[in-house]
């Protein structure tokens, strides 16, 4: 039996998968039980309350899911007292993803989840593309990514990871920033900025117009990104965007990324999620593979025999 | 369930039904049928607490073998003996367009029961069911339940043209009393259905069950409040989880916050609201 679990520094998680923001909550524990997973990440918590987008608030693509929530949110008050007594009980490693409209939203943010137990790690979006105030603009600029990771870290006690935004020129640039900041991990990539226009009415299928891109369709934007910033930074990378398989969980390893989160699938296959750790096992087995670090970042120059055998 | 929204109509949970597991499961395609003309009839193998959930609850489906987001219908009619479910709807989309084209065999991706039923009110003993084109389909395991328990059952079945009442002669066959109007003919006219209906919302010991347009929405909203009736309907929105993550179905979204979702606050609500009797 292989070796599943993988070590991001600050925590040793049972196998590499992480559910992705946005996409799991306490409730997705009536449907599946969250302590198969590695770790999960929660919906962004925003200090105040906010509403969402218009709707609707998602659409179909070929090959993803198109999405403009807007992450609704009922503040911190909310989440402390109410939500994370749920989540303690969800029996995996819990990482709550913290977002703000400003800076001093991130800050105050941090700072009230000092009062609380068990998070494992913060994960800082700064990289949702449906904040037309903040989100795209500070992930997009290096600076402004190592400006608020450092004055978020000297705020907190807990490990820090950054979201990285794929909309950048260099991932890479981002990456380092980050780490310069004091991050302790990456997390790679948030959703790709689309859109998709339905013709015979004139309109768009969001209700804000555009939205974040996830599912298959970014797979490789993602594996490409996740490579990108390994080779930046000496942090854990962890690789996001489009998983369904156990050979895309790996793909992401291969690609440099620690863990592997999975998102976008568990609104279409929860039952294949619970799966996933299993079937990376079988395939690591399959492969040869006794550890995950064996295959971290190694990829091989393509060859002729190689080329010819994937026709 | 409908996606109709009509101003001035409040909708307000009526409690969650259960918390308990919901089940992730493939399950087998036993018959894809058209029926009223233009709607599809999809029968599937299903499991107990499936093909024994409470009339308004539904499932998501998708085709095992189509990548796409699931989508959510309400059991339009169960059998627990034979283990089966069965859902009908209307082709609107790719989704409900690969659904239509299973066979039987094939596989099916099944997330439920979900959602929170209608609630009978045991001291009301008439029914008024009330629905517009595929909203029957949320509302006929409800006007069987209502049969079953012998309550006199008031169903109102409004249609664009004649052919699309759907299940209008099994619950005539039943015991019910229909009355099918559609626009065809005019009967449809907001008056016309107002006249059908507001004798059995003046009847004492009525109850009102509706899913449609949002003019039979508000209709039933003002007969419901003139005549002290309770009036519950079946909302539908887009989702895509089914159980209370995506946050793709608010009711309303508020200015300041979120409010109810379609999918664990309902998709049948209480439906209120401050309207001229």
């Amino acid at each position: 039996m292989p070796d599943l679990t993988v070590d991001l520094g600050f925590a040793r998680l049972r196998n590499p998968l992480i559910g992705a923001s946005g996409v799991f909550g306490v409730e997705t524990g009536r449907a599946l039980d969250l302590s198969c997973l590695g770790a999960v990440v929660t919906k962004t918590q925003f200090v105040g309350k906010r509403p969402g987008n218009p709707l609707p608030r998602i659409a179909e693509t070929p090959a993803g899911a198109l999405n403009s929530v807007g992450i609704p949110c009922l503040g911190a008050e909310h989440f402390i007292g109410t939500e994370w007594p749920l989540w303690r009980r969800v029996g995996c490693p819990v990482i709550v993803s913290v977002g703000g409209e400003t800076e001093g939203d991130y800050l105050e943010m941090v700072e009230r989840l000092e009062e609380v137990d068990g998070i494992a790690a913060l994960e800082l979006n700064v990289s949702c593309p449906n904040q037309e105030a903040g989100g795209m603009e500070l992930g997009a600029d290096p600076r402004s990514v190592e400006r608020l990771v450092r004055r978020v870290t000297g705020r907190t006690t807990r490990p820090v990871i950054a979201k990285l935004t794929p909309n950048v020129t260099s991932v890479g640039e981002v990456a380092r920033a980050a780490e310069a900041g004091g991050a302790a991990a990456l997390c790679a990539i948030n959703t790709v900025p689309g859109m998709s226009l339905d013709v015979r009415r004139r309109t768009s299928r969001l209700g804000s117009l555009r939205g974040g891109l996830s599912g298959p369709a970014i797979r490789p934007i993602a594996v490409r990104c996740v490579w990108e910033a390994a080779r930046a930074v000496r942090l854990p990378v962890i690789g996001t965007g489009g998983v369904e398989t156990a050979e895309d969980v790996l793909e992401f390893v291969l690609a440099g990324a620690t863990a592997v989160g999975v998102g976008t699938a568990a609104f279409y296959d929860l039952g294949a999620v619970g799966r996933l750790p299993q079937q990376v096992a079988r395939l690591m087995s399959e492969i040869g593979l006794e550890r995950l670090d064996q295959l971290r970042g190694h990829i091989e120059p393509p060859t002729e025999a190689a080329d010819a055998r994937a026709r | 369930m409908t996606i109709a929204r009509p101003a001035g109509v409040t909708f307000r949970p009526l409690g969650r039904d259960h918390a308990g597991p919901v089940a992730d499961r493939t399950r087998v395609v036993v018959e894809v049928a058209r029926v009223a003309s233009e709607y599809r009839r999809l029968r599937f193998e299903a499991w107990p607490e499936l093909a024994g959930c409470r009339p308004g609850q539904f499932v998501m489906l998708r085709p095992l073998a189509a990548r796409l987001i699931r989508r959510p219908f309400t059991v339009f009619d169960a059998d627990p003996d034979r283990g089966q479910a069965e859902v009908v709807f209307r082709v609107t989309g790719e989704g409900t367009a690969r659904l239509a084209g299973l066979r039987p065999g094939d596989r099916l991706s099944v997330l439920g029961p979900l959602g929170n039923g209608f609630r009978l009110d045991p001291v009301r003993h008439r029914a008024v069911v009330v629905s517009r084109g595929v909203g029957m389909a949320s509302l006929h395991r409800l006007a069987r339940h209502c049969l079953a328990l012998g309550m006199p059952t008031r169903v109102l079945i409004s249609a664009r043209r004649p052919g699309l009442w759907l299940a209008a002669d099994a619950l005539r066959e039943a015991g019910a009393e229909v009355f099918a109007v559609d626009d065809v003919s005019g009967t449809s006219r907001v008056e016309i259905v107002e006249r059908l209906l507001e004798p059995a919302f003046a009847r004492p010991g009525s109850q009102c069950f509706v899913c449609g347009s949002s003019r039979l929405i508000r209709l039933a909203a003002r007969l419901g409040a003139r005549w002290r009736v309770p009036v519950q309907v079946a909302l539908e929105a887009p989702m895509a989880c089914g159980i209370g993550t995506c946050h793709a179905c608010p009711v309303r979204p508020g200015p300041e916050t979120e409010g109810h979702l379609v999918c664990v606050d309902g998709p049948v609500f209480a439906a209120g609201g401050d309207l001229v009797a």
